[in-house]
C-alpha cells in the first residue's frame, strides 16, 4: 500500500512537472540594415532622354505618348552609359524626384563569357563610378537583371553583388536586387542566393523585371520571398505585362504582350514598394520575333500600346 | 505505525513469512555464490562501457524517436502512439518503457526522450548479459565461459552501437534469453515451462519479427522435456504462450482493425506490407544489393563477432544444448540471403546467440587441447577466457571513441535552438528523435508533426494547414529516399535556413518556411 502511494506520488509529480516555454532567442544569423521607404510618398523621375523620345520627337509619332508619358528605369549598361548620368542626377535633384536606375554590367552577363565588365575590378570602378556621378542625388538602384536567379549564379557572383550593394547602400542610394520572376526559381532557393548577395544591406528586391508574370502573381511571389529575406520590400516590374505570361513563357519578343499597369509609388499592399517600368517598353528582347537588335523597335511599342488598349489595360 | 494497529498473529505471520523469504533469498546466494562473483564485475565492465558516452554516440536514427514518442503517448496520452496505430510493430516494447517511465518517472528524470531511452537499454543490455550467463551455464558452459559470452555481447564494437540504440530487437533479446533460460530449467517444471512460453511471447510481442525462433525455442523446449510431465508441460506451456499473443489479434479484432478496409488501418495489411510489400534488400550473398551494404557496414564496426558466431556454428555439433542457439542464429542468417526486406538493425538478432556460440566453440577447442595435453586443468575455461580477453584488446581502439564523442548530436543542438527561438504555437515538421523532446520538455502545442507522418498518416494529411519549421537531418533532403517525402521537399522550397548543425547526411538545418506559403 505504502509503496503504491509512493509511485503515485512520483506519478503526480512528473505530471506536475510544466515545459519549458520562454524564449531566449540566439543573436540573429543575419542582421538586416534598417528599411528606409525612398518610395514612400516620392516623384518617380521621367527621364526626357530615350529612344522611344527620341523616336517621336523625330518622326512626330504622338501615338507613342503610353510610353513616352511615364517614368521609367534608366539602364547602365556599361561605363558608355555612364556619363549621361551627370545630367540626369542634376536634373532629378532639381524637381526632386526620384530616378530609378538599372546597374546591368556584371562580369558574365546573361552568363556569356564576352558580356559585361572584364573581371571583379572593372566592375567595382564601373560602381565606384556611378556612385562618383551621382553624387548626392540619391537614386533607386535595380540590381542585375538575372544575375541572381541565373544558372551560372556562384558564391563568387554573391559576393561582388554582395560588396556592390553595401557600397551603394552606404552612399545612400537604395538598392533592390533582381530576385527573377514567379515562374522561374522556388522562393526558397531565391532567397538563399538573395542572402548570399547581401540582401541584408539593401533595401529590397526587384521581381518580374523584363518578364511579363502577372502583376498578381508577382505580388504573391514576392510577399513569399520578402518573409524569407528579413521583411525586405519589393518592386514589381509591369511595364510589359498586360496580358500576362504569353505561351510557354516565351521571353522574347513573344507576339502576346501588353503594357502593364501604370509605374506608381502610391500602393498600399504590404511589403510592395512600388510598381515600376523598369525594361522600357518598345525595346526590343534581343534578335528574335521580328526584330534584329536590341534596340528600341516601334513595331514592339506599337504592339504594346494596341494590345494594352485592345484588353482593356491602362 | 500501522503495523502497531494489526493483530499479534498476523505480525507474527508476516515476520515468519519475511524470514522465509529471507532464507531463500540467502540460500540462493549462497548456491550461486561463484557465479555471482563472476558476473558482477562482467555486469559493472558492461554497464560501463554501454553507459560511458551513450548520451554522444551513435548518431540519432528514425526508430528510437518513434518508439519513445510512443511510449510517451501511452503514459500521457494513453493512446498507443500519438498518430493512429497502424500495427507497425507488436506495442510490448514501448509499453514497456512506458511502464518504467511511469515506475520512475523516467521522461521527467532526463532533459531528452533518447537520454530515457539510453536508461532503458542500458537495462536490457545488463540483463541480457546476465541472461547470457545464466543461458551459458544451463546449455553446459563453464562459469568462465558463460561470462565471455557475456563479455563478447559487453565488448564488441558493433554490439555496442546498436544495442546503445533504442530499437524494440534490444528489448526482446532479453525476453528471448530469458525464455531460453527457462526452457533448460533443470528442475523442468509446468511453472518453468510456462514461463519460457510466456518469455517468448513477450518477446514476439515486443516485436513479431521474434516469431522466426519458434522452432529454435520449440527446439530448446522438446530437448529438456522429461517423460513424466510431458503432456502437462507441452499443455500448459503452449496455451501459455498462445494466449499471451493471442492479444495482439484480439485487440484488433477488438477495434475492427485485423482485416484490410476502406478507411482504417489493419493487422493483416500491415503484415503483409511488412512481409512482403517492403522494398526487399536483397540477398546479402549478392555484392550489390542493399542488404550485402548493410552487412558491409556491420562488419565494419567489427567482423570478429559475426563471423566468431558462424566460425563457431560446428562447435554446436558437439555440444547438445548449443544446437537450438545454433539453430537460431542460423535463421536469423538465412533471412538475410533469403532476398527479402532486411531491416537496418537485423544484425541484433545475430548477436547474443554469436556471442554465446563463440564461447561455446572457445571452450570446445580447450576441451580438446585438454586431451591432447595431459593435466592441463581448467583448459577449457582458459580457452574461454582467452578468447574474450583477446577480442577485448582488439576491440579496445574502437570502443575508446564510442565511449569518447564530445559534440552533442547536431539534432539536439538544433532542438535547443528551436527551444530558444521558436515561439510554441508555431507548426513544427520534426524528425522523429527530438519530436518527444520538443512536445514533452519544450512545450510545443499544436504538437510538432513527424516528417514521415507529412504524407503518410491520413488525418495528418487532411488536417494540415500550415508548415513553418522544419527540423530535420540532411539526409531526408539528400537520400534516394528523398522522394517519400513529397511535401516536406515542397515546403523546403518556400524555406530558407535559419541556423544549422553540425554538416554532411547527419548535419541539420533549420528551415523557416515562409509566413505566406501554405502547404
Amino acid at each position: 500500500m505504502r509503496m503504491l502511494i509512493v509511485v503515485l506520488l512520483i506519478v503526480l509529480a512528473g505530471c506536475a512537472r510544466a515545459p519549458d516555454t520562454t524564449l531566449k532567442p540566439w543573436p540573429p544569423q543575419v542582421a538586416y540594415a534598417p528599411l528606409r521607404h525612398p518610395f514612400k510618398g516620392a516623384d518617380l523621375h521621367r527621364d526626357t532622354d530615350s529612344a522611344a523620345m527620341r523616336y517621336r520627337l523625330a518622326n512626330g509619332a504622338a501615338w507613342l505618348a503610353p510610353i513616352t508619358g511615364r517614368p521609367q528605369a534608366r539602364w547602365i549598361n556599361g561605363p558608355a552609359d555612364l556619363e549621361p548620368l551627370r545630367a540626369v542626377a542634376a536634373q532629378a535633384r532639381l524637381q526632386r524626384t526620384l530616378p530609378v536606375l538599372v546597374a546591368y554590367y556584371l562580369p558574365h552577363r546573361g552568363c556569356a563569357k564576352d558580356q559585361g565588365a572584364r573581371g571583379e575590378a572593372a566592375y567595382q570602378r564601373y560602381i565606384g563610378r556611378l556612385i562618383r556621378l551621382l553624387g548626392a542625388t540619391h537614386a533607386a538602384i535595380i540590381m542585375e537583371p538575372d544575375a541572381v536567379a541565373a544558372d551560372c549564379f556562384t558564391r563568387e557572383r554573391g559576393t561582388l553583388i554582395a560588396a556592390s550593394v553595401r557600397r551603394l547602400a552606404e552612399a545612400g542610394h537604395h538598392v533592390y536586387i533582381d530576385a527573377g520572376h514567379s515562374a522561374w526559381r522556388t522562393t526558397g532557393e531565391t532567397a538563399e542566393r538573395l542572402l548570399a548577395s547581401g540582401i541584408q544591406h539593401a533595401e529590397g528586391f526587384a521581381v518580374n523585371v523584363s518578364n511579363r508574370q502577372t502583376t498578381d502573381d508577382s505580388y504573391r511571389w514576392g510577399r513569399e520571398l520578402s518573409s524569407l529575406v528579413g521583411g525586405r520590400e519589393f518592386v514589381i516590374d509591369t511595364s510589359r505585362n498586360g496580358l500576362g505570361p504569353p505561351p510557354e513563357n516565351e521571353w522574347c519578343n513573344p507576339r502576346r504582350q501588353a503594357l502593364g499597369q501604370e509605374p506608381t509609388t502610391e500602393v498600399v499592399a504590404p511589403g510592395l514598394a512600388a510598381l515600376l517600368w523598369i525594361k522600357r517598353p518598345g525595346e526590343s528582347d534581343g534578335i528574335c520575333g521580328g526584330e534584329d537588335t536590341y534596340l528600341f523597335s516601334p513595331r514592339q511599342a506599337r504592339l504594346l500600346i494596341d494590345n494594352a488598349e485592345s484588353s482593356g489595360v491602362r | 505505525m500501522s503495523i502497531m494497529l494489526e493483530n499479534t498473529a498476523e505480525i507474527r505471520q508476516r515476520v515468519s513469512a519475511r524470514h522465509r523469504l529471507l532464507g531463500l533469498g540467502r540460500a540462493w546466494l549462497r548456491l550461486h555464490r561463484r557465479s555471482l562473483l563472476l558476473l558482477a564485475p562482467v555486469l559493472v565492465v558492461a554497464g560501463t562501457i554501454h553507459a560511458w558516452g551513450m548520451a554522444t554516440y551513435p548518431r540519432w536514427v528514425d526508430d528510437p524517436g518513434t518508439y519513445l514518442s510512443q511510449a510517451w503517448s501511452v503514459q500521457y496520452l494513453l493512446a498507443l502512439s500519438p498518430y493512429s496505430y497502424f500495427y507497425d510493430h507488436t506495442p510490448a516494447g514501448w509499453l514497456q518503457i512506458a511502464l518504467w517511465s511511469v515506475l520512475t518517472n523516467g521522461f521527467n528524470r532526463h532533459d531528452s526522450a533518447i537520454d530515457f531511452g539510453n536508461e532503458c537499454m542500458l537495462i536490457a543490455k545488463l540483463v541480457s548479459c546476465a541472461l547470457i550467463f545464466a543461458l551459458g551455464r544451463r546449455a553446459g558452459l563453464s562459469r568462465v565461459g558463460s561470462a565471455a559470452g557475456a563479455l563478447l555481447l559487453a565488448l564488441s564494437p558493433l554490439a555496442l552501437t546498436y544495442t546503445r540504440w533504442t530499437f524494440l530487437d534490444n528489448l526482446v533479446t532479453p525476453w528471448l534469453l530469458l525464455a531460453f533460460v527457462l526452457a533448460y530449467s533443470p528442475r523442468r517444471t509446468i511453472g518453468a515451462a510456462m514461463g519460457a512460453a510466456a518469455a517468448f511471447a513477450m518477446a514476439a510481442l515486443t516485436k513479431e519479427t521474434a516469431l522466426v525462433l519458434l522452432p529454435a525455442f520449440a527446439y530448446a523446449m522438446a530437448q529438456n522435456l522429461d517423460r513424466r510431465n510431458r503432456p502437462q508441460v507441452i499443455v500448459m506451456a503452449a496455451f501459455a504462450g498462445i494466449l499471451l499473443m493471442a492479444l495482439y489479434p484480439l485487440f484488433a479484432i477488438y477495434k475492427g482493425e485485423l482485416l484490410p478496409g476502406q478507411g482504417h488501418n489493419s493487422l493483416l495489411e500491415t503484415a503483409y506490407w511488412q512481409l512482403a510489400g517492403r522494398q526487399p534488400s536483397g540477398s546479402a550473398l549478392d555484392p550489390g544489393s542493399p542488404a550485402r551494404s548493410l552487412v558491409d557496414s556491420w562488419f565494419g564496426l567489427d567482423p570478429y563477432l559475426l563471423v566468431g558466431g558462424l566460425v563457431a556454428l560446428p562447435a554446436a555439433l558437439v555440444a547438445r544444448r548449443l544446437r537450438p542457439a545454433a539453430l537460431a542464429l542460423v535463421i536469423q542468417w538465412l533471412l538475410l540471403v533469403r532476398g527479402g526486406y532486411v531491416p537496418y538493425m537485423h544484425v541484433i538478432t545475430l548477436l547474443p546467440w554469436s556471442a554465446l556460440l563463440l564461447a561455446g566453440a572457445a571452450e570446445q577447442v580447450g576441451g580438446t587441447l585438454r586431451l591432447a595435453i595431459e593435466r592441463a586443468r581448467g583448459a577449457r575455461q582458459a580457452a574461454a577466457g582467452a578468447c574474450a580477453v583477446a577480442l577485448a584488446v582488439v576491440w579496445a581502439p574502437a570502443l575508446w571513441p564510442m565511449m569518447t564523442v564530445r559534440e552533442p548530436p547536431p539534432l539536439r543542438s538544433a532542438t535547443a535552438w528551436v527551444a530558444d527561438n521558436v515561439p510554441r504555437d508555431k507548426v513544427l515538421v520534426v524528425h522523429d528523435a527530438i519530436w518527444t523532446d520538443l512536445v514533452h520538455y519544450k512545450g510545443f502545442s499544436p504538437r510538432p508533426i513527424i516528417a514521415y507522418k507529412l504524407d503518410t498518416d491520413p488525418a495528418v494529411v487532411s488536417a494540415l494547414e500550415r508548415i513553418d519549421y522544419l527540423v530535420v537531418p540532411n539526409w531526408y533532403y539528400d537520400s534516394p529516399d528523398a522522394a517519400r517525402y513529397p511535401t516536406l521537399l515542397e515546403a523546403r522550397k518556400h524555406a530558407v535556413v535559419e541556423i544549422a548543425f553540425g554538416a554532411g547526411d547527419n548535419g541539420v538545418r533549420v528551415y523557416r518556411v515562409s509566413d505566406f506559403w501554405k502547404p
